[in-house]
């Protein structure tokens, strides 16, 4: 089986760490994967601001970079969201299909398809876990609040609660988004800085010494407001902290 | 004009043939006893239900709860607290001060504590709203589960009006603080024989 | 051009007014959840409540043509308006012939959308809306900021100064209980003085002739019970087909909206009492233009529940007065583009695209992916601002050339790094504003991979 690897833009160029964590992980794992050099980006920023005409060039990129792999393994809910559901504006040929398909979060990919459930890692700490909304709702990696009866539990809760030493919290408002939501951050300023600091306050408020998700986008976003107001706390990709028990030093 | 106006535009714009879905109140429905059920859902929205063996029954629990209602309407037989003449009465206005109103119900439903109660049941249409205090008198033994068992019961219903009452009337306007008694009644009693 | 963005920048100045207004609506999301949680097959209900108003889009021409006719031989009278202006025309028109000097309205959105209380007002007929939240609001001179909890915004002390002012009550700090028996009897006085009354429709039933208006606190009922003429207004995607199909819709509507099991009070009106006219107003307005768009064609499905507005995460943090529509929050987001693009342009972009909207609602209108494909609507007809577009279109240049991709990122990383602080944190950078950018790493993952994997 051969495993391709998409380093969303973002994560490429501003948390190589990430990007090595998932990298190893799956290696660790006994996966062949492989990172084609000439990937940029999903898309998703130019569609998300309604530009979706001019990221059909960067659709086609990211379907010639990855059209001859089993499987296309992200460190983002995001991201995959994107491909899955919004390359539906070039036409679906059978590679496009096949990259739509394949496309995975990793947490979705271990969980459903590598089929572990559990992973030996080990981070003793106390962790709040922000359920990036693409990924909660969109790629539906767990059962999102609104929705009532029985639903499958979170696949990446399922992983960190099988991590050593892991304490999960839990929240006040268990799935509440944290305002990032791309350019919504720059154009609606006020609120999305307003969402981030309750999503903190949330997180503190329950002893959260780490703040995890999926999705690295709505980390940068926290990272961001912990980083100005100093705040008592870590934020992680969960794949680092899935990877806890490989070194990673770059 | 504009009806012809506007259908054409809905004939053009609406799409092709969407099948109507089945509903099918199996899937729906609670076990466990019913009119437990109902009253536990209706003194939960606030109502006050009392369990009687006849209407005369509840005269006593009326007269103990409202000493002071000095002008009443009663529509139920076996009750004999009017004093008020139903039939000469010409305007809401008359009925302002009407202290309590003493109607039937003709059933109740679990899931949400409603009573349905028909046009025929009221001398008119303003009573069960205009009256300060209103009593509702009901067969126990008529509950159904859900909304999808009561209106089956409705199928044959042809009156001009009819309501499901469900509490007292109620306001959560200002500031969410819950206050029972907005425009309607202030208190809402069940007699459930 | 002043929009979504500016209003809630407003809003958010008194950060304590944010969190106060965020945990009230949070609450009745809270409490929708308890009470859905209690329904046996919440989910297939939802999907139910959906599949019947998709079924009766499709056949909307005749459920209102089966509607009216049915309406008429109950003796109820039909009329159509196209839009706003016929809508209020008719409706004055029929005060007129029955030289209505006093009207008492239940709570109406679309009376509200259609502007009728100032075109009314301007026709020397005194309107008095009976909701209380709405009363509130009229009072004030405002518009309602919730569709279902018009006041929502209002604090009970301002609320309190309102009624000294107008109702002539007593300083009580905002006593809930008092200012609302004190609005009770002002209120009742409005209904026994009054020559007409005019409710919405929550459901029209095409079966029957007859609709279904849902409320709490028993205004509708007094102000039609004790007046002569009852005026309601639809829109036109208020139909359903049969009387069964109540049971669904008022399963779903309180709950969804209160979290209460179904509303105090579900009036089902289908002919006038003796000595009564009722007359039903049917309005387009937009809406079967929005049929005509399969996109957000399933906008119409909406039953005003306020559901998607309670769990907005933006809403709750801006205010429903941020979206200058009449119709707030992620439902409002969606229809008044389709109304006014150039006017409501920034709303589909106030939205995060979290989709808690459409997993609440209880008709499954997926607004989260209408928002999307209305910001591509808007880039396209109406154009973004110069600077936007340039930035979008450069982008959309390096995501399709990887070397550019690679070479742009390493000096993007380099320029973060040595350009001075109070640069980087200019008053241009919004990011920066309040949050501090990424620390640029030294090398891209991409450089680590061929460095280290070759
Ligand atoms: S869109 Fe859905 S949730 Fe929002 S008001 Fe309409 S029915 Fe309710």
């Amino acid at each position: 089986m051969r495993i391709a690897l998409f380093i969303p833009c973002y994560i490429n160029q501003f948390y190589p760490q990430v990007g090595i964590a998932t990298l190893q992980l799956l290696e660790k794992l006994g996966q062949d994967v492989f990172y084609p050099h000439d990937q940029t980006c999903c898309g998703q920023p130019l569609a998300n601001s309604g530009f979706e005409g001019d990221a059909v060039r960067t659709y086609d990129l990211f379907v010639r970079n990855f059209q001859d792999y089993d499987y296309i393994v992200a460190p983002s809910g995001s991201c995959v969201y994107h491909v899955r559901h919004h390359f539906d504006i070039i036409p679906q040929s059978a590679e496009v299909s096949h990259v739509r398909e394949k496309t995975f979060e990793l947490c979705d990919f271990l969980v459903n398809i590598l089929k572990i459930d559990k992973i030996e890692a080990r981070f003793p700490h106390k962790v709040g876990l922000h359920q990036s909304c693409h990924g909660l709702r969109g790629l539906r990696l767990g059962q999102s609040s609104e929705l009532m009866g029985p639903g499958h539990a979170s696949v990446v809760r399922q992983l960190l609660a099988g991590v050593e030493g892991l304490e999960l919290v839990e929240l006040t408002r268990a799935d509440e988004c944290c305002g990032f939501g791309g350019t919504f951050a720059v154009a609606e300023e006020a609120v999305s800085v307003k969402m981030g600091t309750d999503r903190l306050s949330d997180h503190l408020k329950n002893g959260a010494e780490v703040i995890t998700a999926t999705d690295m986008s709505c980390l940068m976003h926290l990272e961001g407001l912990v980083r100005r107001r100093n705040l008592p706390l870590q934020i992680k990709h969960v794949a680092e902290i899935l990877n806890s028990k490989n070194k990673v030093s770059i | 004009m504009s009806k012809s106006k506007i259908l054409d535009s809905i004939r053009k714009n609406q799409p092709g043939a969407i099948p109507l879905p089945e509903i099918d109140p199996a899937l729906f429905a609670d076990e466990g006893n019913l009119r437990e059920a109902f009253t536990s859902v209706l003194t939960a929205i606030g109502g006050n239900v009392h369990a009687v063996n006849s209407p005369e029954a509840a005269l006593p629990i009326l007269k103990a709860a409202f000493p002071d209602a000095a002008k009443i309407l009663c529509r139920v037989e076996g009750i004999d607290l009017n004093t008020v003449d139903p039939d000469s009465i010409t305007s809401a206005a008359e009925l302002d001060d009407l202290d309590l109103a003493i109607i039937p119900g003709a059933f109740g439903v679990a899931e949400n504590g409603a009573i349905w109660v028909p046009e025929s049941a009221l001398s008119r249409r303003v009573l069960p709203f205009i009256t300060a205090h209103l009593a509702i008198v009901m067969d126990g033994s008529q509950i159904v589960g859900t909304m999808h068992e009561a209106y089956p019961r409705l199928k044959d219903f042809r009156e001009g009006f009819g309501v499901f009452i469900a509490g007292p009337s109620k306001t959560a306007d200002i500031e969410q603080s819950l206050v029972i008694g907005a425009h309607g009644p202030l208190s809402l009693s069940v007699f459930l024989i | 051009m002043n929009g979504h963005p500016q209003a809630a920048a407003a809003f958010n100045r008194d950060e304590a007014h944010v969190d106060w207004h965020d945990t009230a609506l949070w609450a009745v999301r809270q409490k929708r959840d308890t009470m859905a949680g209690t329904v046996r097959n919440w989910e297939s209900l939802r999907s139910l409540g959906s599949q019947i108003k998709a079924h009766t889009l499709s056949n909307l021409g005749q459920y209102l043509e089966q509607f009216e006719k049915n309406a008429l031989q109950n003796g109820v009278k039909v009329h159509w308006a196209a839009d706003a202006r016929e809508h209020n025309r008719i409706v004055c028109e029929i005060l007129k012939q029955h030289k209505v000097g006093k009207l008492v309205k239940s709570k109406s959105m679309l009376t509200e959308e259609c502007g009728l209380n100032p075109y009314l007002e301007a026709q020397g007929i005194e309107v008095t809306d009976t909701d209380l939240g709405e009363r509130i609001v009229q009072l004030a001179k405002e518009h309602p900021s919730h569709i279902v909890m018009p006041a929502i915004h209002k604090k009970r002390e301002e609320i309190d100064l309102l009624f000294q002012e107008h109702l002539g009550t007593r300083r009580s700090g905002g006593d809930a209980l008092y200012l609302t028996r004190e609005a009770r009897k002002h209120l009742r006085q409005r209904f026994l003085q009054a020559d007409a009354a005019l409710t919405g429709v929550n459901f029209a039933i095409a079966e029957t002739g007859g609709f279904v208006v849902c409320t709490n606190e028993g205004n509708a009922d007094m102000g039609v019970h004790a007046t002569p003429l009852h005026i309601a207004c639809m829109g036109i995607e208020k139909i359903i087909p049969a009387q069964e199909h109540l049971g669904v819709f008022l399963r779903l509507l309180a709950r969804s909206a209160t979290g209460q099991p179904i509303t105090t009070y579900s009036s089902h009106f289908r002919a006038p009492a003796p000595g009564q006219e009722i007359h039903i107003v049917i309005v387009d307005n937009g809406r079967s233009n929005q049929l005509g768009r399969p996109e957000f064609r399933n906008s119409l499905h909406c039953i005003r529940c306020g559901a998607c507005i309670n769990t907005c995460p933006v809403y709750r943090r801006s205010g429903g007065h941020s979206y200058g529509y009449t119709i707030p929050g992620p439902i409002g987001s969606i229809l008044a583009p389709g109304k006014d693009l150039h006017r409501h342009a920034s709303l589909p972009f106030a939205s995060t695209l979290c989709g808690s909207c459409h997993d609440v609602c209880p008709v499954k209108i997926d607004i989260h992916k209408q928002l999307f494909r209305w910001r591509q609507v808007i880039v396209r007809e109406e154009g973004a601002d110069f600077f936007k577009t340039l930035a979008m279109k450069a982008t959309a240049f390096v995501f399709a050339r990887p070397g550019l991709f690679a070479f742009g990122g390493k000096v993007g990383r380099l320029l973060l790094k040595i350009t001075p602080r109070f640069l980087v944190y200019s008053r241009l950078n919004s990011w920066g504003k309040q949050r501090e950018l990424p620390a640029p790493p030294g090398q891209s993952f991409t450089e680590w991979y061929k460095r280290e994997r070759g």
